[in-house]
């Protein structure tokens, strides 16, 4: 029997990050139980705008993240098909600064190995019949649209499905208990049973987001994470298939994302010290639709149909000189035995697009911590379709 | 949308016997969502609900609210003049607790079917080469409204894998598929069943008329 069999890891956090890190140990043989303090994805996957980021984003930024978004959204267009609407996306310029921007934009792409293409304006008009008349370039990319809640439940699913996995929601973390330089437990509020639970493990992942310091707290560890919410706006109607969007530095308002029968457009950026109760500003409102309506003048003709905000999880510290759009839209996966404690690590940060890699990360950092020789299957494995996640009974478990 | 602060009574209604009564002040161009997270943060942490994605997308917060299978993510606090708002559960599902339902009734009807179809939009122009078509994804939600509304509740399998099944009967051209389909469909608790209410239809938040599907499955048998 492998050892992996006898092993039992708590992961904190049921987003998209938790959920994937529970899929991949699982695969790997693992026990896992996953403890989520609201529904699934309630925190901040769910409400992401749903660009399938394929890197050119972050070309000009840094290309290692870039090309690991390429590398990511490739593998997640092959595992989970029916959570993508693949329509490719577009990088338009609107006046000459962003014309400035086009040949730097276009060669850290293909430095990162992403096949950004420029096309003809008359072409990209043909592609998107929307777009502003008067746009000066236009660079297509590999991008595309997810539905971030059925894409992490599609993890969730696959991880049932190995028997491997126990995922308890409405369970918040109230406190955890340390001997010497391991944590032993961990204790939870089940706001289903209302009762206290106390849940042993042999190791505990914090997977927790925006909400990672919080739980480092409980054991007195200080971790640089930084909520960062942002407003996002949707109207009625699809006024594009690609995901378009400015071609100049990242900003606020500067990508409109089609999905369903929406056209979203995202989106704002703050800081917040608590990463709950995040609401829409209305001026952000007004901001993100004037931004729209620059790429597509017509935009304002669609119906308004709802603004929101979620918080990001920015790895790292926010001092009040520096632009939040420096903090580093990367992910670490940390090994608290930095901070004398043995058995819990914490993956910080990243992306939806990312949320496959993240797991494999803090996978093998526990793989390899505990001399286990388990390679990552989740890149080969066609993910179950996530209706399998609610099949018998509430949450796979019948009552 | 204006930002004015109103003083609302929100009753939950986890069943018949038991009623959870808050009161706070809350900006009105919020939503019921955004109400339910400040009674939990602020008042009650105990408080259970699902939600995701809180622009209409995801289909988790289905509940009812004031009598009507509404999206608490897309019902916004302006529209109640009286500031009284009563919110209970979904009918027709199993309550696992305050609102949260168990789906499984509903997706356990759910036929294998895609949830890609093709857009409406620009679907003549040339595309980029790897784009056969535009797509998106379905409209249908899987948010439960519809089950919890029809008034039909004996051993019907229900509006949404009705729908369901004549969207995908729509897209494929695969004889056996639409067999097995079909056998789903016109079974005796499938279209047979319908009362033609046509209640799905009018509690759908995402417009997909299953009740005009299952007139086209009736047509069509």
């Amino acid at each position: 029997m492998m050892a992996q069999n006898n092993f039992h890891i708590v992961i904190i956090g049921g987003g998209g990050t938790g959920i994937a890190t529970m899929y991949d140990l699982c695969l790997r043989g693992f026990n896992v139980t996953l403890v989520e303090k609201g529904e699934l994805t309630s925190g901040t996957t769910g409400r992401h705008h749903g660009q399938l980021h394929c890197g050119a984003r972050y070309a000009m930024g840094d290309k290692n993240i870039a090309h690991e978004c390429l590398v990511e959204s490739q593998i997640l267009r092959k595992i989970a098909p029916e959570a993508i609407e693949y329509n490719m996306g577009m990088f338009v310029a609107l006046d000459d600064q962003d014309m400035s921007y086009k040949n730097k934009f276009i060669s850290s792409c293909l430095a990162a190995d992403i096949p950004a293409q420029e096309i003809p304006t008359a072409l990209a008009k043909e592609y998107e019949k929307e777009l502003n008349d008067n746009i000066k370039a236009s660079v297509i990319v590999p991008d595309g649209t997810i539905d971030p809640y059925r894409l992490a439940i599609s993890f969730a699913a696959s991880a049932l499905k190995t028997q491997k996995a126990n995922i308890k929601v409405y369970s918040k973390v109230i406190s955890i208990n340390k001997k010497s330089n391991y944590i032993k437990s961990i204790n939870i509020k089940n706001n289903i049973t209302n009762k206290v639970e106390t849940i042993s493990g042999d190791l505990f992942i914090n997977a927790s987001g925006a909400w990672a310091d919080n739980i480092c707290n409980m054991v007195d560890i200080d971790l640089d994470v930084t909520p960062s919410p942002g407003t996002m706006l949707a109207a009625k109607g699809r006024i594009a298939n690609m995901v378009v969007s400015r071609l100049h530095k990242a900003g606020d308002g500067d990508i409109v994302v089609p999905q369903r029968q929406l056209s979203i457009i995202g989106s704002t950026q703050w800081i917040s010290n608590d990463p709950e109760l995040v609401f829409p500003y209305k001026e952000d409102i007004d901001f993100l639709k004037k931004s729209a309506k620059a790429i597509f003048p017509n935009f304002d003709k669609l119906k308004y149909h709802t603004a929101w905000a979620a918080a990001r999880p920015l790895f790292g510290s926010y001092s009040k000189d520096s632009d939040v759009r420096e903090l580093s839209r990367d992910f670490r996966a940390i090994d608290h035995s930095v901070n004398n404690i043995n058995n819990f690590l914490s993956i910080v940060g990243g992306k939806a697009t990312t949320l496959r890699a993240m797991g494999e990360i803090i996978s093998d950092m526990v793989c390899k911590k505990i001399g286990i020789d388990e390679k990552c299957k989740t890149a080969d494995i066609k993910l179950e379709n996530y209706r399998l996640f609610y099949k018998g009974g509430f949450h796979g478990k019948s009552n | 949308m204006e930002n004015q602060i109103k003083h609302y009574f929100i009753n939950i209604e986890k069943n018949e016997n038991e009623i959870l009564k808050f009161e706070l002040d809350l900006d009105s161009s919020l939503t019921i969502i955004d109400a339910l997270e400040e009674i939990r943060y602020k008042i009650d942490s105990s408080l259970t609900y699902r939600h995701s994605c809180h622009h209409g997308s995801c289909g988790t917060c289905a509940c009812i609210i004031n009598e009507k299978e509404r999206l608490a993510c897309m019902t916004f606090l302006n529209e109640f003049e009286n500031n009284i708002i009563n919110i209970s559960p979904l009918k027709s599902f199993k309550v696992i607790s305050d609102l949260v339902v168990d789906i499984s009734t509903m997706i356990n009807n759910m036929p294998q079917t895609s949830y890609i179809r093709n857009s409406e939009v620009n679907q003549d122009s040339i595309k980029p080469n790897g784009i056969l078509s535009w797509t998106r994804f379905e409209n249908c939600i899987e948010c439960g409204s519809c089950i919890s509304a029809c008034p039909v509740k004996n051993d019907f399998i229900g509006p949404a894998p009705l729908a369901s099944i004549n969207r995908e009967l729509s897209k494929t051209n695969d004889k056996e598929k639409i067999a097995s389909l079909k056998k789903i469909a016109y079974n005796k608790n499938g279209v047979e069943k319908c009362d033609k209410h046509f209640k799905c239809s009018k509690v759908c938040p995402t417009k997909v008329s299953p009740g005009k599907h299952i007139n086209d499955l009736r047509k069509n048998k």
